[in-house]
């Protein structure tokens, strides 16, 4: 099928990345919020990034002008009635996804796609409310999207093969490199990623040594960008401890995946990390 | 402080670890015996086979009475293996993975009970095992960190787990090894793909870790069940 038309549901951090993404690629992009505050920021974000990147010359000012101008806004789900094909980065939460999927769908026309960009939730359970459920796939964006490279796929149990190989062919169309996942919780990076924190966790409670230690030793012995306690400073403690409470969760208290009490502890105290001035590390004293 | 010769460094070892810490130390300027026989430094990286460990260690510390042990704690920890061993006090752990060659530092451990003991203040009229050990590794252009002694040390413990939960990834036909490594390091930076990594550092070494981390720590540490099989087909993930 041909996609012309790409509808962006959500217009906060991640739909407001997709939205550049997406008209960035030259793709007609629809975004929907339901405030306008909402999309006249991201519209203002998008500007200022732009305007950034023709200081920078890293942009034409005519292809910055051309590519906001494929941009529009509306408030109203009728108005992505035209999409081929929509990505839904709206809060995660199920109900909310799950109405906005029915409700699309009776709108769209019957070979369109429903993406959902979540991180968290089951892809086959969003569709789960949908008539046309082969019709409903996972495409997972990286925060921020314009800047990573990555994009995960997710085939729901019910997803058609031809869906799945159309929404790689469009990450690829829009510079990205796609990779194929099957509906389990956390896909792949947030799953693989887990025993990078956890073993870490689980190393400075059995006290082998402290943080600031155990970081040295993985960053500068394994080539890692960053060591896990300051990369989770980074993440934010609490973003961080509650992807490993949902993984444990989702696999029914697998014990590889079992979160740390000392991370708990950390996020109970008010401690996140970067975003608090406070985490692992202090960083109102200037320290790393 | 140090007034002996490490000059006779003598490496056992059943894998890329070992073959690459023999190539470091040759780099040194060190002479490198494969026999433990009069040796100065005996390095070990036995990781796959605990029991040749054993059976090894054992003879190699009683051919050379007087050399620094340095003992890899990738399948066991220092003060397990200063266990087997007459003079305990000469044991110190070390732990590092491949690629050996891009790594600024070594893991290096005591064994427990030791460093308040009086047998350690009696070999301390020598340098310390640890002293020596870290003269050793600094000598090599690696900077000696110490941590207190556990089984599979800090970095191998985690990369291990790293590639054995996406060996359970790829068992359970989550994605291909190929999209699983590309995934990870597009989605985290890291600087290999878990499976690509696995096949570097060698899939029986990456299992002996986990065999030990199992065997420590319970049910959390479980080998992959393809990791167990991929080692005896003897395959890689990638060929």
């Amino acid at each position: 099928m041909s996609i012309k038309h790409i509808g962006i549901i959500g217009s906060g951090t991640m739909g407001g990345g997709i939205a550049q993404v997406v008209a960035q690629s030259g793709f007609d992009v629809i975004l929907y919020d339901v405030e306008s505050a909402m999309l006249a920021r991201a519209i203002s974000n998008l500007t200022s990034t732009f305007n950034k990147l023709v200081e920078k010359g890293k942009l034409k000012q005519e292809d910055a002008e051309a590519t906001l101008a494929r941009i529009t806004t509306v408030t109203s789900l009728n108005d992505l009635a035209g999409c081929d094909f929509i990505i839904e980065a709206a809060p995660e939460k199920l109900d909310l996804k799950q109405s906005l999927f029915s409700n699309l769908e009776s709108l769209i026309s019957i070979d369109s796609i429903l993406a959902t960009n979540t991180s968290t939730l089951s892809v086959t359970q969003i569709a789960s409310g949908c008539k046309r459920p082969q019709n409903v796939v996972g495409m997972h964006f990286f925060n921020p999207a314009p800047l990573l490279p990555l994009v995960e796929v997710i085939a729901g149990a019910v997803t058609a093969d031809s869906v799945v190989t159309t929404t790689l062919d469009l990450a690829k169309r829009m510079g990205k490199t796609a990779v194929q996942v099957k509906d389990v919780p956390g896909f792949i990076v947030n799953r693989v990623a887990r025993p990078f924190y956890l073993e870490a966790l689980r190393l400075l409670e059995e006290g082998v040594a402290d943080h600031a230690t155990l970081d040295k030793l993985i960053r500068d012995g394994g080539g890692f960008r960053m060591g896990p306690f300051e990369l989770m400073d980074l993440i934010g403690l609490d973003i961080n401890y509650a992807a490993s409470i949902s993984v444990y969760e989702s696999y029914f208290y697998e014990p590889r995946y079992r979160p740390s009490l000392a991370q708990q502890r950390m996020v109970e105290s008010g401690r996140l990390g970067r975003k608090t001035g406070k985490g692992w590390y202090d960083y109102n004293k200037n320290e790393q | 402080m140090n007034n002996e010769a490490m000059n006779n460094v003598c490496v056992i070892a059943d894998g890329v670890l070992g073959d690459e810490i023999k190539l470091v130390i040759e780099k040194s300027g060190y002479v490198i015996h494969s026999d433990s026989l009069g040796a100065d430094v005996i390095v070990e990286a036995i990781i796959a086979d605990k029991d040749k460990k054993r059976s090894t260690l054992i003879r190699a510390a009683a051919s050379a009475p007087k050399a620094l042990i340095l003992t890899s704690t990738l399948n066991a920890s220092a003060t397990e293996v200063a266990s087997w061993l007459d003079q305990p006090n000469r044991v110190v752990g070390w732990a590092a993975l491949p690629p050996l060659e891009k790594s600024k530092v070594i893991e290096i451990q005591n064994p427990k009970g030791l460093i308040h003991s009086a047998s350690l203040r009696d070999a301390s009229r020598d340098p310390s095992g640890l002293d020596r050990a870290c003269e050793f590794f600094s000598s090599l252009g690696k900077e000696a960190v110490t941590v207190n002694d556990t089984v599979g040390g800090v970095l191998p413990r985690v990369v291990a787990n790293l590639i054995n939960g996406a060996v359970f990834a790829v068992m359970e036909g989550v994605a291909s090894p190929r999209d699983i490594d590309q995934a990870m390091r597009l989605g985290t930076n890291y600087p290999h793909g878990p499976l690509e990594w696995g096949d570097k550092i060698g899939l029986d070494q990456v299992l002996g870790i986990m065999n030990a981390l199992h065997e420590a720590h319970g049910e959390r540490y479980r080998p992959a069940p393809l990791l167990v099989q991929m080692v005896q087909a003897k395959k890689k993930f990638y060929e």
